[in-house]
């Protein structure tokens, strides 16, 4: 629905448009039932970021604080990776939540 | 020749208010109440609004000038006599940090957009309504800074909280939820504020803060909500008022005014997670629970109001349910992020320690236990090893309540709540059903939210690291950020209580 405004069909500037990041593109990331890790995470990444890049140094870097992550194996085949709309992705031992937006 | 013959109370009210409108004749009415009509809400007879109070101007000044005196003094009081050392405990600023950071910017929003409504209604009564509460709101405003300004010279984290206001992460919670409503038109900006905050919920923010300042030593902050509470009273009929008014005058009102009730009730609730965290984690003597807060402000009073609404054809506001069936999670989760994130705010976080455990066990027998006294003891454990946890990964945001993306599934605290909308080609994120309502039913408005995480990684927050990130909110880093424990003003506190009494504990009552 439009938004109420004094002059009809009314638009805004949409403040995160995916070129007002610098080349990088917005990844979310949640690892699930470890909420001492309060909230879902963002990250900013260049669209080229390997897959093993993200599971290999970027995760690790901000989940390794807590000793489960050393028995998380991100590539296991049968899949815990879960996107927002519910479809599996990729494996791991605890669900991780990620959804890359176009924006 | 008689005197003149004393008006009465009605008669001076109405030469005070319509005796002072006129009707245009080389103008149209609609060009100079340009506001009045697009939000779609039809008023048949302004004429109709009766103010209960029938303040006049002459009256007001007298009452507001005579509170002034009285707030003043005690304020002169509490500097000349330290009134900083008869605090429970340093602990306990910290919701007076959040409250002058978070709130007290409101109180001078709420200044200019009721100035602003004071032009801008056609109705000569709601205009001066308006104004008085306009001139309360910037008084509000004052008393705060005034008071707070004592605690300032002592303590970290209140020293630019205007700044603070308009760029923190968590401080885009309280700032975005208020310029959603000025940014509204003045039916859904009274709506909004006049009646679902200042009515239904307002209980829950002023109640907690006042009986938490009374109950922790904070004379100066009791005056001032002594002060604001017969202003809080009048507000809060002006918004039950004119909400009756609006649903009074046109059934086709009804529906529009339905809608801003669901959707201001969740605004604000989520908005007061930040007022619940307050009472159930940084007041070292506790009044009440959220638990028991809600239930009594909401649940009890709320149920009364809409059940007295129903012949109206309102119903209770959309999503009350799930309210209701969070309390027990909603403050435990707040306190959760800001314990990740204390090295980014501009206040303290620290270790619950065994008397506050059983206080949250005992207040909270369903929930605490179970899932958030394990959080707390692995986070003491890493304290205590030197490696105190803050979370690294800048959290997502809700696009609408802004707050990170921490709330759980109704019924399944493990599983944090997403869900997602489309628009433009884009995706948006919000945190619960409520939120995600108020996106897909204005997404132009949402779209154009100011995410603080987001405004980082576009570059515009000071640069890409932490520290120049926290120089650009004019955080103090080392003092007005990190856990409570090894602060400057831990160091402090227990200086100036060394030889006096011993430190209250934290939640010992």
């Amino acid at each position: 629905m439009a938004t109420a405004s004094l002059h009809p069909g009314y638009t805004g500037p949409v403040r995160d448009r995916v070129e007002n990041f610098n080349g990088a593109q917005l990844v979310y990331v949640h690892w699930e039932e470890h909420l001492n890790f309060c909230s879902a995470i963002t990250l900013p990444l260049p669209p080229q970021t390997p897959f093993a890049a993200l599971t290999g140094e970027i995760l690790p870097s901000l989940y390794a604080v807590d000793p489960e992550w050393a028995e998380v194996d991100c590539l296991r085949p049968a899949g815990c990776w879960t996107a927002p709309t519910g479809r599996p992705i990729r494996p791991c031992r605890w669900p991780i939540r990620a959804s890359a937006t176009s924006r | 020749m008689t005197p003149p013959r004393k008006l009465s109370l009605k008669q001076k009210y109405g030469a005070y208010t319509r005796g002072l409108d006129w009707d245009p004749t080389y103008q149209k009415a609609d060009d100079i109440f340009p506001f009045a009509k697009y939000e779609g809400i039809k008023i048949h007879d302004w004429d109709a609004w009766e103010d209960p109070f029938k303040l006049t101007m002459d009256a007001y000044w007298k009452f507001q000038a005579e509170k002034e005196r009285k707030l003043y003094a005690v304020i002169d009081s509490m500097a000349q006599n330290n009134g900083q050392l008869g605090i429970t405990d340093a602990r306990y600023l910290n919701a007076v940090k959040l409250f002058i950071q978070g709130v007290t910017p409101l109180e001078y929003q709420a200044h200019r957009h009721f100035a602003h409504l004071a032009r801008h209604l056609p109705g000569a009564g709601l205009r001066v309504a308006a104004q008085m509460q306009s001139i309360d709101e910037l008084r509000h405003c004052q008393t705060q800074i005034h008071t707070i300004s004592h605690y300032n010279k002592y303590f970290d984290g209140i020293h630019d909280f205007t700044h603070m206001h308009d760029r923190l992460w968590y401080l885009s919670v309280p700032k975005s939820f208020f310029d959603d409503a000025t940014s509204a038109g003045p039916f859904e900006f009274m709506t909004a504020i006049s009646f679902a905050f200042e009515y239904v919920l307002t209980n829950l923010l002023f109640v907690p803060f006042m009986s938490g300042a009374a109950y922790n030593g904070d004379m100066a902050t009791v005056t001032f909500g002594f002060s604001a509470q017969s202003d809080e009273s009048r507000h809060m009929t002006l918004g039950l008022e004119a909400v009756r008014f609006l649903l009074e005058q046109d059934e086709a009102n009804v529906p529009i005014v339905q809608g801003w009730i669901d959707k201001w009730f969740w605004r604000g609730y989520r908005l007061l997670s930040l007022v619940g965290m307050m009472m159930d984690y940084m007041l070292p003597k506790k009044v009440m629970s959220w638990g028991e807060a809600w239930e009594t402000y909401y649940e009890q009073a709320g149920g009364a109001l809409f059940a007295d609404l129903a012949r109206y054809g309102i119903r209770e506001p959309k999503y009350a349910d799930v309210a209701k069936a969070e309390k027990g999670h909603m403050t435990h989760q707040a306190w959760g992020i800001f314990y990740n994130y204390t090295h980014a705010a501009g206040m303290h976080t620290w270790d619950i320690d065994e008397a506050h455990m059983a206080w949250l066990r005992e207040k909270y027998p369903d929930t605490f236990a179970q899932h958030y006294e394990p959080r707390y003891r692995k986070w003491r454990e890493q304290a205590e090893e030197g490696k105190r946890f803050y979370n690294d990964g800048l959290p997502q945001l809700c696009q609408v309540c802004q707050i990170p993306m921490a709330f759980t599934e109704v019924g399944d605290p493990n599983t944090i709540s997403f869900r997602v909308s489309e628009h433009g080609g884009d995706k948006f994120h919000t945190c619960s059903d409520g939120c995600k309502d108020i996106f897909d039913h204005e997404p132009e408005k949402y779209a154009q939210a100011w995410l603080p995480v987001h405004q980082i990684f576009q570059g515009n927050c000071g640069g890409a690291t932490l520290p120049e990130v926290l120089d650009w909110y004019h955080i103090n880093q080392g003092a007005d950020n990190m856990d409570y424990a090894g602060s400057p003003e831990e160091a402090q506190w227990n200086r100036w209580m060394e030889g006096r009494r011993p430190v209250v504990p934290v939640a010992a009552e």
